[in-house]
This record gives structure tokens, sequence and C-alpha cells, in this order.
């Protein structure tokens, strides 16, 4: 029979593979070992049959025991996997042993951690305003910047006729889109009518360079004719239910009929312009009566965009615009004018200077708050690290027998710093599990926007990072410590715990501290201060006062009506139509006759009707209010504040004349005391007021008695009803208190934030105390337990346990209240009226965390007083 | 033929000189160590690639597989720093034992 080698080999190498001992490679690397010594022995003269005999005689005598030298040695690679689980089992079993401790740690970080991403969510919105929009890096608002001799002023808005101009005249500019609001209108369908304020005339232009994904109908014809609207699938639920929106038709304020052209989606939450309607921009007319028309280089009144080629010169195209408005505009006022382009992306965050009454052009935010929101979000991290680091390290001295038993059966070193490692990782891991559950929970709430792929990507980026690095700092440095030291002294316990004068533990307890106590006083002083501007005299009567608008509706045909209808409306005192009261004012240069021509004082102006001083309790200093009995009143009369009457300098200003509003000439019959009627972050300036019988734009009702506010809100909305009976104007009223504490908004909104983000802060810092404390009495107790068998008082007692830490606490409050000085002053000299920072700030934040320090420790004291000593002492 | 135990404690130190003299495959360090053994020290594949892969698994040696001209693969192995730190250690032990051994039967070394 012939000897064939192949199958042999092959045969062989079956054989080999049935064993299972062997990993990838081995059989291969001992199938080359055979062919090399086959090789070899048939080069000496045997044949290759008589060759692999022999060596399956001499190395292969026992296949099955083979595989077992190669797993042998493997062995050590083998246990990591039953190794780590064995970690995993001892470190969940340390840590429902030590509950109290875990509990504290994990509630500590999580909370820290469900902060920190919930600014990470609110940040992530903020910064990502506009960026949905494809072109956006191209597009551009076009900005009028002007210099006046009485300060500068910048538009985002300019004249109608420019946007044609600069796209005719510049061909860097692709495109230009002009937008016009309509503010407050009434839209109704069939029988049903609604107010609606976000509404804005917008060119085809806009749909084209912005991205705005339609539902229905041609994104490329929607807003090219007249009388046509977009709207947003919102309002298409709201005003059609289910049925196709296409082609229905809307009523613009009983003036036109609009058809739908298209329906986009709601716009995302991160756009500085709000809308729910685009009408097309040719469907707008100029109101009735309006001076200005749409080939006006003067009318500052639309938001213009432009779309850029890239690599445009922004500086060379800004003065080449420029000059093309001034030749149009021909001004005669002392003012230099110019036109500036404002990058899309910077619109949110970068409109500071930026005129933007009310709000009402566009959203912006102020930068300054996102710092501080992000500042705060470091300092509850670093809280929370130290919280849990602390705690860790007094942990670790309640931990040293098991250590000790480890190493005496030989753990090295390496596995014990795996150990710990393991375990803050299980700790910090589930923590933050946790506090992405929240996150989740609360997202879309008032003030934490919806997730969205960038938020959750920078959370997990976050979440993964502070993992890491807590995990592996905290388990690193405990596990290196814990291996550093011998067996022998971990098993009696003897590790260097003398306590230095400035150890590293008690610059992270002031840290912790301090960081708590400078939170407390910052809290203190932003509530105060927004308590301080509701609560400040606004020189005038606020309370009990309705404020309703017509909206640019003119109702003088109904205005009398309504007067005397609400005349015998025994709930309601007097009715004014006038101003707002909503923080806005027309201004308008004002001299004295005998003045120069350009010497002007700028001056803010009410037009209000002879009811106006009955309503608001005006202080008329000099002179009187108008009056009916003077019929020439309506005709030239004018009353100006005190600061005014300062300005124009007068000993005696009553009779004086002065031009005012253009060129008519009035007499001042009056003078008032000086009232805030804009927002207090800016001082009252020089004010008048006149009598005005045109269009109302508001109309201002004073209550009899305050005290039954609801009934007269109903009588009124009653009265209401009758003078518009079609029901096609709704009554929509505000109280005048919440309208002016809308002019705070934005600072109420930070405060709320400063609020949630500032007890959460202090949330952790207590934890940590507590926690630390509780450990530190635990290590304490033999101490204690001897001291009381000695016949100890309980006071004695809480000194030795508290008197470190209540020193500790109160000098790093002291120590954190200059930064607050220095940053609280800052922060209240963006304000015209504002509260002084007071010595009580800082002794209610000493009183705050010395109390709190008391009393965590207090429960200390009394938990280890509960205990028998001599249970106590027996088990150390 | 030395006894086991002799043969066990000298696997390691000679693996990592052969290796420290550069990169080297199975059969052909068993086959350099039966030559400069004389024919004493006769080291099979069972015993041998298992010490392999256990100083590969250290880090002391590295392996790779390099592909023949014959197509057939094979599995070389070459000394790490750390492998030539032992090595020293090693040599350094056996020098010792070897010097403290001719001490006591005063043997001289043969210079031949």
């Amino acid at each position: 029979m012939s000897f064939d080698l192949e199958p042999s080999i092959k045969q062989w190498r079956q054989k080999l593979r049935s064993i299972k001992d062997f990993e990838d490679g081995d059989i291969e690397e001992l199938e080359d070992h055979l062919r090399s010594k086959l090789a070899d022995l048939t080069d000496q003269g045997l044949s290759p049959k008589s060759a692999f005999n022999q060596i399956m005689e001499s190395d292969y005598p026992d296949l099955s025991s083979l595989g077992k030298n190669f797993i042998d040695e493997r062995k050590i690679k083998r246990n990591y996997p039953t190794l780590f689980s064995n970690f995993v089992k001892v470190g969940f079993r340390s840590i429902h042993k030590h509950s109290r401790y875990s509990l504290i740690n994990i509630l500590g970080l999580a909370v820290g951690f469900a902060s920190v991403f919930g600014i990470v969510v609110y940040l992530s919105q903020e910064l990502s305003f506009d960026r949905f929009n494809e072109n956006g890096a191209e597009i551009y608002r076009t900005n009028l910047h002007m210099t006046r001799a009485s300060g500068n002023i910048d538009y985002p808005i300019i004249p109608p006729a420019f946007g044609p101009e600069l796209k005719a005249n510049f061909a860097e500019i692709k495109n230009v889109a002009r937008l016009r609001y309509a503010y407050s209108i009434i839209m109704r369908h069939e029988q049903r009518s609604f107010f609606e304020d976000r509404v804005l005339f917008a060119e085809q232009s806009y749909l084209d360079m912005f991205t705005l994904p339609f539902v229905f109908g041609n994104p490329e014809l929607a807003l090219n004719r007249p009388n046509t609207v977009v709207i947003t699938e919102r309002i298409a639920e709201k005003y059609f239910g289910t049925e196709s929106a296409l082609g229905k038709v809307i009523n613009y304020n009983s003036e036109i009929d609009l058809e739908v052209s298209g329906v986009i989606k709601n716009l995302p939450s991160n756009s500085h312009l709000e809308f729910d309607f685009l009408i097309s921009f040719e469907t707008y007319k100029p109101g009735p009566g309006s001076l200005a028309t749409m080939d006006s280089w003067r009318w500052l009144g639309f938001l213009t965009y432009v779309q850029l080629n890239p690599q445009t010169d922004l500086n060379e195209l800004s003065r080449k615009a420029t000059a093309l408005f001034v030749a149009n505009n021909n001004s005669r006022t002392n003012r230099t004018v110019d036109v500036g382009f404002q990058p899309l992306y910077d619109i949110y965050l970068g409109s500071g200077d930026i005129s933007n009454p009310q709000g009402g052009l566009f959203r912006s935010n102020d930068p300054n708050n996102l710092r501080s929101l992000a500042i705060i979000a470091g300092l509850i991290i670093v809280i929370a690290f130290f919280n849990y680091f602390n705690i860790l390290t007094a942990l670790m001295f309640t931990r040293t027998k098991e250590i000790g038993v480890r190493k005496i059966l030989g753990s090295s070193k390496m596995r014990i710093v795996n150990q710990m490692l393991v375990e803050t990782c299980i700790v910090v891991v589930f923590s933050s599990i946790l506090s992405l559950l929240s996150i989740w929970l609360f997202s879309g709430l008032d003030y934490l926007p919806r997730l969205d792929t960038t938020a959750v990507k920078w959370v997990l980026v976050l979440m993964a990072g502070l993992c890491l690095s807590f995990g592996l700092i905290n388990g690193l440095y405990l596990g290196g410590r814990l291996a550093s030291y011998g067996a022998l002294s971990l098993l009696q316990n003897k590790l260097s715990n003398h306590t230095r004068r400035f150890s590293f533990k008690k610059i992270v307890l002031i840290f912790q501290y301090g960081i708590s106590a400078g939170l407390i006083m910052i809290s203190l002083v932003v509530v105060d201060q927004l308590e301080f501007l509701s609560k400040k005299d606004l020189g005038y009567d606020k309370d009990g006062i309705l404020v309703a608008g017509f909206r640019g509706v003119d109702v003088r045909e109904k205005q009398e009506l309504l007067r005397n209808l609400v005349a015998a409306n025994p709930d309601v005192k007097t009715v004014s139509f006038g101003p707002s009261l909503d923080g806005s004012s027309s201004g308008s240069p004002l001299r004295p006759v005998e003045w120069p021509e350009e010497e002007v004082v700028q001056t803010d102006y009410f037009g209000v009707d002879y009811n106006f001083l009955d309503v608001i309790n005006l202080d008329i200093l000099q002179g009187r209010f108008f009056d009916k009995a003077f019929a020439s009143d309506s005709v030239d009369a004018i009353l100006i504040n005190e600061t005014l009457a300062e300005r124009l300098g007068y000993a005696d200003p009553l009779d004086k004349r002065v031009i005012f509003a253009g060129d008519d000439e009035f007499k001042i019959i009056g003078i008032f005391k000086d009232f805030n009627y804009e927002s207090l972050h800016k001082e009252t300036g020089p004010m008048a007021l006149n009598l005005y019988l045109g269009p109302p734009r508001s109309v201002l009702f004073k209550f009899n008695a305050t005290n039954n506010q609801d009934q007269a809100i109903r009588s009124i909305a009653n009265d209401w009803a009758q003078a518009f009976p079609d029901g096609d104007f709704p009554f929509r009223y505000q109280i005048l208190e919440d309208q002016l504490d809308g002019l705070y908004s934005k600072e109420a909104d930070f405060a709320l934030l400063l609020k949630i983000f500032t007890s959460l802060a202090i949330f952790v810092a207590i934890l940590g105390i507590y926690g630390f404390s509780a450990v530190n009495a635990h290590l304490k107790i033999k101490q204690i337990c001897i001291r009381r068998v000695l016949g100890a008082e309980l006071s004695q007692i809480s000194k030795l346990v508290g008197r470190e830490f209540l020193a500790l606490s109160l000098i790093s409050t002291i120590a954190a209240s200059p930064i607050v000085y220095f940053l609280m002053q800052d922060w209240l000299d963006g304000f015209a009226y504002r509260i002084s920072i007071e010595p009580w700030y800082l002794l209610v934040a000493l009183l705050t965390v010395g109390m709190v320090t008391f009393v965590t420790l207090a429960i200390q004291v009394k938990k280890v007083m509960s205990e028998r000593p001599a249970k106590i002492l027996r088990a150390e | 033929m030395y006894s086991k135990e002799l043969v066990g404690a000298s696997t390691v130190p000679i693996i990592l000189s052969i290796l420290s003299e550069g990169e080297n495959y199975g059969y052909a360090i068993i086959k350099e160590v039966k030559e400069a053994s004389l024919g004493k020290l006769e080291w099979s594949e069972p015993m041998l690639y298992p010490v392999l892969h256990r100083l590969d698994n250290q880090g002391l040696i590295t392996s790779s597989w390099k592909i023949l001209e014959n197509g057939r693969k094979r599995k070389y192995y070459a000394i790490t720093p750390s492998g030539l730190k032992v090595l020293s250690e090693k040599k350094e032990e056996w020098l010792d034992l070897i010097t403290y051994m001719s001490q006591l039967w005063n043997l001289k070394p043969t210079n031949q």
C-alpha cells in the first residue's frame, strides 16, 4: 500500500482540531513545524512514510493530553472575564453594604449630571439658532446704523425701496427678501375668528432663500402673487382640522380674502423669526392715511435679508450700499448712516445693540446669560466631583480590612486598583444613566427645550467624558492609595490619617462651601433686584388698570359708544384712549421757539385724551392737565416732565412756546413729575404729553374697586361685546401690572433658571457635606465612644465632630463674598434703577451654610449617640 | 538527557537568548538547541509552543506570521525590550549559580 503524505497530514490536522483546546493559529504553527521536520528527515534519506510515523511516535504519542499544555499557559488570559465579573460582583456588594453613602453618591452625581446635561441641552439650542437654514452661511440681515447727536441707534429695518435697489445694483447680492410684520390681526375662516400675533408679509424670494419644508403647495410659486398665504401645520389644523387647507380662504382683518397656497412644517424652536402666516408681499398696502409709500427711502419698516455670493467683501459692499442709501435718502437731519450686513447666525446672540422694541421684531438673547449658565454648569460639576471624591476618600478608611485580606491572599496592586476602578465606574455610570433619564423626562417642558440630535450628541459626549474622568480619577487615586499600603497596616487600620493644617481635603472642602455660598449670594441679589423692579414706584398709579389694544384697527366710530357704555358701568371708574403703557413711546425732536434750528432735545411723547390723568394719577407739579374747558388745548397744548423742563432751562416754563412734532408750535400748559414709562433698564428721559384725538392705539380701563377685579373684567367684556357686536373683534386684554412685568421677562426667565440650578447646586453641596461629615463621624466613632464612656456631654462631642466643619464653612463663605460682589455689581450696572449690595446678603449666606452644616452634624452625632458604646467598642 | 527540573528551569533563558540574536521560529529553535547542546537537550513541540505563547502574552516576545516562498505560513518570534531585561536578570542568576557551584567543587573555568 502506497503512502500518501497529504491525506495523513490532513487526518492529523482534523484530530488536533477535534480536541478544541487550540486557538486559531496553534494548529497552523504545529503543521509548519511538522512539515519542516518531515523535510529534514526525508533529506536525511527516510521515506515520507517512516518520517511521518517517527514524528508521530516521538512527538505526538498522546494527542488528547497535548492540548492541555496549550491551555495551561493561556490560563491568565482566559481568566480575565471571570476576574472582571468578580470585580463587578464585589463592587455591587460594597455599594450595597454602604448603601447610605452609595445613595448619597449616586443621588449627588445624578443631580449634578442632570443639571449639567440640562444646561447643555439649553445651550445647544441657544447656540444653534437659524442653523437649520441650508443657505444660512450666505444670508445676512441689512441693518442701518444711525449716528445722531443724541446717540447711536441700530435699526434692523430699512425702507421698502432700498431692498430691490440693493439687488439691482450689486452683483454680489444673489437674492433679496423683504418682510413686513402685520402684528396682531384678526384672521377668520367662515364663522371662526382668531387674533393672530405671528403674521408676516414676505416676498417669494424669502421661500427661495430660507429652508422652510413644504407639506402641501409649491414652494416656488406660493407667494408670487397677491392675496395668497402660506401657513404652518399648526394653523392648518387650527382652522381646517383634518380637511386639506390648500386652496381654502382665510379672511384678513375683514379686508382681504387670502387663498392658502401652501402649508409648511411648524418652525423649529431655534428660529430668530417666529411666524405662523406668511402673506404674499404684494398683498401688503400701507395703512389708510399713511404718508409713506412702497417707494419710500425714509420709512424704516422692513426686515430685509440678502443672500450673498461666497467670498463677498462685506466691508466693500457695506461702503457701496451706504453710498447708495445716502444718495437716495437725502435726509435733512444731522446724522450719519452706515448700512451693515449682519450674518444670519449672529442675529440671535449678537443683536444686543439693535433696536428691537418689546422683542417684537425678532428673538434674541444675551450671550452673557449663556456664559453665566455655562459657568454654573462648571461649578456644579466641580462640586459634584469634590463630593464624590471626599466621600470615597473618607469611605476608604472603612474598607481597609477587606483590602488587607485581599493583599494577604495575593492580590496584586494592579488588581486592587482595577477593583476600585470597577466600583467607581459602576456608581458613575449608574448615576449618569439616571440623570439621562430625568433629562429625557423633563425635556420639552417650559425651560428645557426638546431634545434634538445635536443636543443628544453633546450630552452623550459629555456623559462619556464625565464617566471616564470621574471613574478613572477617583478609581485610580483610591486604588493607588490603598494598594500602596502594606497588608499589615491595612489590617490593623493604621493608616496615616493625621490631619495636616492645609491638607488637600480641606482645600476641597473650602471650594465646595465657597461655591455653594457664592451661588446663594448671587441668587439673593438677582431675586432682590427683580423684586425691587416690580415694586418700584413708577411715578404713577399702576394698580387696577386693564389695557386692551386695538392693533391698528380704526375704532373711532365705536370709541364714543364704548366710552358711554363703560361710563354706565359701576365697576369702572374711568376709561382713557391712548398709549398702551407697554414700555414703548414715540419720539420727536423738541426745541423752544427762540432756540436755533439745529439745537433740539430728543423727546419721547404720548398722545393722550382728557381722561389720561384720572387713570394713572400723574403728579402735576405746575400748571394743569388738558381740559375740555380750554378750546385751545386741542390745538397747541403740551405738558412736559421735570427732566425736559430742566433741559429747556426756563425759570418758569409755563406758557412758553416750543416747536415739536415737525414744525408745529405748542404752548406748555403744565409740568408733571417724571414717571417710568419705559423699562427700568433706562433712566427716564425728556418726555411730553400732547392731546391726541385720532385713532387710538389702546384703551385703558381704571377699575373702581380693585378688590373685585374678576367681576370688573367680566362687565367690561360685556360692554365690549355690545360695542363690537359682530364678534369679529375679540376682547383681548392684559392687566397693566402683568404687562409691566413683561418688560423684565428676560431677567425673570434668567432668574428662574438661576434659581433652579442654584438650588440644585446647593442640594448637591449639602449632600456632599452630609455624606462627608457622616463618614468622618463614623471614623471617629471609637474616639466618641470612649469619650462617652468617660462621661463626655453631647455638646462636647458635637464640638469634637463639628468644630472643623463649621470653621471651614464660615471661612469659605467669607472668601467667596468679594468675587460675588464684583460679579453682581457688574450685572446691576445694566439697570438704571438698582439695589445696592448690602452686607446682609453675606449674613444670610453665612447663616444658611452654617445652619446646614450644623444640622447635618447634629443628625450625625445623634445617630452615633444612640448606639451603645460598649457594643461598638467591642466590635472594633 | 538532563533532568526534567533542569530542562524546565532553563527553557525560558534559552529561548530568550536565542531570540536575542534575531527573530526565529519554533522548529528552528528546537533544532538550534539540539545542535548547540550536542543532542542533550531535545525539546518537543507540545512543550515549546505553549512556552512561546506564554512569553508572548507576557510581552517578553512578540509574534508575527510570515508567508514563505512556497505559500505556507510560518509564525516568527522576536524578543522585546522587556524580554531583553528579563534575559539579563536570568543571565545574572545563572552566572551566580555557576560561579557558586564552581567554587563548591573547586572547578576552574576551562579555557579551551
